[in-house]
């Protein structure tokens, strides 16, 4: 099938009905803003972006959609780097920024309420004065959304110890690509019946649009010890990692940074990193206060195993907040050492860190790309970063295979094509790298029983032959 | 129970098969859809009396054959099994290793893995380290028409297609049948410490739990007990109307800071410390706490999962009481407090309570807890009032899409047709 017409004005006009002139775009300019999300190398403008304010509005705005069989696409930040909030067949972008309220916290239950639209660090900022947050942390989360992380089943550095947003969801109310509205779970424990949450979180806004959450809410630990730890190279760190884990040790996060990370976000936040090193772990123990200084030593005790050239605690939250900064905005500093840069997300099961990111490492080199990276070495996630030049001569294509190469080693090793970026428009045509036809087939069932219309986001995830847009 | 031909809610299975391998699942279960068998999948027979009487059993599918460790990384923390195998053969490989898997469902030694994830059994530890859903990670399935596939892999994080290993959790064997499961697993805690608090009332009991979590502590285990279960439990007298099982595991010095807070702090909740138990005591006394619930005490029996939120958990459990006084029945709650899940366990003299006052009942506390946004599962009760209920009691809007799901997988309706919510 090929692609639908853009939007009749009839069509904007019963969309303006809903949610008003102001929160309807169709100038091709203010569409532009919409064209990708936070990865830039896909790109395609909807025919129309409408910011509903309210559950009702976004079930009314599907409605219309599907009375003209036009594609939908929710979207939150926008900060996904998977192109999964890009229209990629046109149609309707859903941007949920205007659905911003935290309705409920409930700390008897550790529940929190809240629309898609409210920022991931928002929520914890309102509970902390009590005693509580949420625990995921993408890097994003002082820019990207519920909804987002709803979508994408975010990840963070802490979610080595605390698990990924899917683990922090008790119940959702969705608008299903039928234009229905549906609770999925319950706020009670064990709903009957199949998770339908745990189906719908990380499915990429492929099967309806959330509009209210209820989320878990944890109680902030009573103490915290951070640990930097820097290595000669690259392998010995990731050693280290592993023994760590081996021992038994649960660290609420454990980062990693390569030479030319260090380097770049040393000069661009002055954190008083090591530059002289080939790598760096950043560790991070919390808990009972009775309980971390022994694990801490334990953790000082691998690192110098492994040929730790220098070991620092973070005397002070201040110290601590240093560190932190160096690594949440480590992406953000990539922009000095290039023109052009493509973020990759990869897992390898944790106990072959080294031998991967060795071979990562020599393939680039190989094909004359440079790499600085980032790690949530304790889940196996790596983010090789790739630094290039577009203009240059035949560079899109020896980026894309080197991503390709990339994810065969982490295949070949165990891993996966996504630790917490997502499918999206990038990866859906590698999905077969891993899974059997059979394999997708089940998950093109679950797609149809929630959209077998295909209006939803279409595109994303399993690769374009499934989709009636092929 | 190998050899003897099953009845499941008073349905005969006419046939069984016990395959050896994977591949012999995918040929017995495409031989039987091919011929349009209902099919139910069958592990250790713990929960056979969980869901609604099943509309047909011809063939009765036992994974008691596939039950090897197929992969165990410990610096990975990650294990695959084979569906058959029970929980505590797993638990004994991973004690080798100083790990163990977070679950802790009744009959560790006959609950196999598959069983666990099929009907999504908890314990007590489920308030610190969730469901089986918080750990499953990766699974290998057959179809109704005998298609193998796979979801996830053994990585903790993974974001690679749609969650499929949480729709399998959970689904009761209607969406097929496992083969090999992947969890993620967890190092055992250095020591373990059991205290047991009295309290006068549930909501006494309840309250401490706040104040627990407000002063720091961060339990494994927060579990309520009122005195007749403690009771069966202990089979001691007890002296109390309710008791608060608090078990802590960490560094032994985490665990002794815990427990030296927490006797500080309980005389402001007008709590009592019974007794403090060890490490090694602990382990022995959950070993048979967890099966407690399910443990029969002779005569016929009702047992009740009531599911709430924490303010209306109170009003629940004094409609539980009530409800036991009048079918004059031995009433035993055990609350996971942290979680605010009651089990009721009523027992009284073999068919001495007519079918339609248990109806009535069951209808009564549900209304109550449907009302206040929770549910009632009935696990167990008698086959004749079972036949006139749906044990599930869920009503939904959401039931329509689980119907579709079930739909697209098994377009027939052959695994274990009808026993599942709504029908499915």
């Amino acid at each position: 099938m090929t692609q639908e017409p853009p939007l009749k004005p009839q069509i904007l006009e019963e969309l303006r009905g809903i949610v008003g002139a102001e929160n309807v775009l169709a100038d091709p300019e203010e569409l532009l803003a919409y064209e990708c999300d936070g990865g830039t190398l896909h790109r395609h403008p909807p025919d129309a972006v409408v910011l509903p304010s309210s559950g009702e509005e976004v079930a009314r705005i599907i409605a219309v959609a599907c009375k003209y069989r036009i594609p939908f696409v929710p979207r939150g930040a926008g900060t996904g780097l998977s192109g999964g909030a890009l229209a990629r067949f046109g149609g309707i972008v859903l941007s949920l920024t205007r659905m911003k309220s935290i309705r409920e916290l409930d700390f008897e239950n550790r529940q929190a309420v809240v629309q898609p639209g409210v920022i991931n660090l928002e929520l914890s900022t309102a509970a902390s004065p009590s005693g509580y947050y949420f625990a995921p942390d993408p890097a994003s989360q002082m820019v990207s959304s519920i909804g987002g992380n709803l979508a994408e089943n975010a990840g963070g550095p802490h979610c080595f110890k605390y698990g990924t947003t899917t683990n922090h969801v008790v119940a959702l109310q969705v608008v299903l690509p039928s234009g229905e509205t549906v609770e999925l779970g319950s706020r009670a424990a064990d709903c009957p019946g199949y998770d339908l949450v745990g189906i719908f979180i990380g499915s990429e806004g492929t099967l309806g649009v959330a509009t209210r959450a209820v989320l878990k809410l944890s109680r902030l630990p009573q103490a915290t010890r951070t640990l930097l730890a820097a290595f000669e190279s690259l392998k010995d760190a990731c050693d280290a990692v592993s023994s760590i884990i081996a021992r038994g040790i649960i660290p609420a996060a454990l980062e990693m940074m390569d030479r030319r990370m260090i380097r770049a976000v040393e000069a661009a936040t002055q954190a008083g990193l090591p530059t002289d090193v080939d790598a760096v772990l950043i560790i991070e123990l919390d808990g009972l206060a009775a309980a971390l200084p022994l694990q801490a030593d334990r953790v000082a005790e691998t690192c110098l195993g492994y040929g730790c050239k220098e070991l620092r605690v973070a005397k002070s939250e201040e110290e601590r907040q240093a560190l932190w900064k160096g690594r949440k905005e480590a992406f953000g500093t990539t922009g000095r050492m290039t023109r052009d840069l493509y973020l990759h997300d990869a897992v390898a099961p944790r106990n072959r860190l080294s031998e991967v990111v060795t071979r990562i490492y020599e393939i680039a080199d190989r094909a004359g790309i440079r790499l600085a990276s980032l790690a949530h070495a304790g889940d196996g996630n790596l983010h090789p970063i790739l630094l290039f030049d577009i203009k240059k001569e035949g560079e899109e294509k020896r980026i894309l295979k080197l991503v390709r190469e990339m994810l065969q080693i982490c295949v070949e090793a165990g891993g996966t094509l996504s630790g917490e970026h997502g499918i999206g428009s990038e990866k859906n045509e590698y999905m077969d790298m891993l899974f059997s036809a059979e394999d997708l087939e089940a998950m093109q069932r679950v797609r149809m029983a929630f959209d077998p219309d295909e209006l939803c986001n279409p595109g994303k995830i399993l690769p374009l032959r499934f989709s009636r847009f092929h | 129970m190998a050899g003897t031909i099953l009845e499941i809610d008073g349905v005969r299975v006419e046939r069984e098969e016990t395959p050896a391998s994977a591949a012999e699942l995918a040929q017995v279960m495409k031989a039987a859809h091919d011929a349009g068998l209902s099919m139910i999948g069958v592990g250790g027979g713990t929960k056979l009396h969980l869901g609604n009487p099943p509309r047909s059993a011809q063939l009765a599918v036992r994974t008691g054959r596939l039950r090897g460790v197929v992969e165990y990384e410990p610096d990975n923390l990650t294990v695959s099994v084979g569906a058959g195998a029970t929980l505590q053969e797993l638990q004994e490989t991973l004690r080798t290793q100083n790990q163990f898997l977070p679950l802790d469902p009744p009959h560790p030694d006959r609950a196999t893995l598959g069983g666990l994830v099929a009907c999504n059994t908890s314990g007590p530890i489920r308030f610190r380290y969730g469901t089986v859903r918080d750990m499953l990670i990766g699974i290998k399935i057959v179809h109704a028409d005998g298609t193998q596939t796979k979801a996830g892999g053994k990585l903790v994080k993974n974001v690679t297609g749609y969650d499929m290993c949480k729709l399998y959790a959970g689904s009761l064997g209607t969406l097929g049948i496992f083969s090999e499961l992947t969890f993620k697993v967890q190092p055992r805690s250095e020591a373990i410490a059991t205290v047991m608090l009295a309290y006068s009332s549930f909501r006494a009991a309840l309250e401490a739990t706040q104040a627990i979590l407000r002063a720091d502590l961060t339990p494994d285990v927060m579990e309520a007990l009122n005195c007749s279960a403690f009771e069966m439990l202990t089979g001691d007298a007890c002296h109390t109307p309710w008791v608060l099982l608090l078990r802590f595991g960490e560094a032994d010095s985490a665990v002794r800071w815990q427990v030296d807070r927490l006797r500080e702090i309980t005389h402001t909740s007008g709590g009592t410390v019974l007794i403090a138990l060890g490490t090694r005591e602990s382990e022995e006394f959950w070993q048979e706490a967890v099966s407690a619930r399910e443990r029969s005490g002779g005569g016929e029996e009702l047992l009740l999962k009531c599911s709430v939120l924490y303010q209306s958990a109170p009003e629940t459990e004094r409609r539980m009481i009530e409800m036991g006084e009048r079918m004059q029945a031995r009433t035993l709650l055990f609350c996971h407090a942290g979680n605010c899940i009651i089990y009721g366990r009523y027992e009284w003299p073999d068919g001495s309570r007519a079918a339609d006052d248990l109806l009535r009942e069951i209808a009564a506390l549900r209304r109550h807890c449907t009302s206040v946004g929770g549910h009632v599962v009935v696990e167990k009760v008698r086959l004749e009032v079972k036949r006139s209920m749906d044990v599930w009691g869920y009503h939904a809007r959401a039931l329509e899409l689980m119907r579709g799901i079930k739909k697209q997988f098994d377009p027939k309706g052959l695994l274990n047709p009808g026993r599942f919510v709504g029908g499915i």
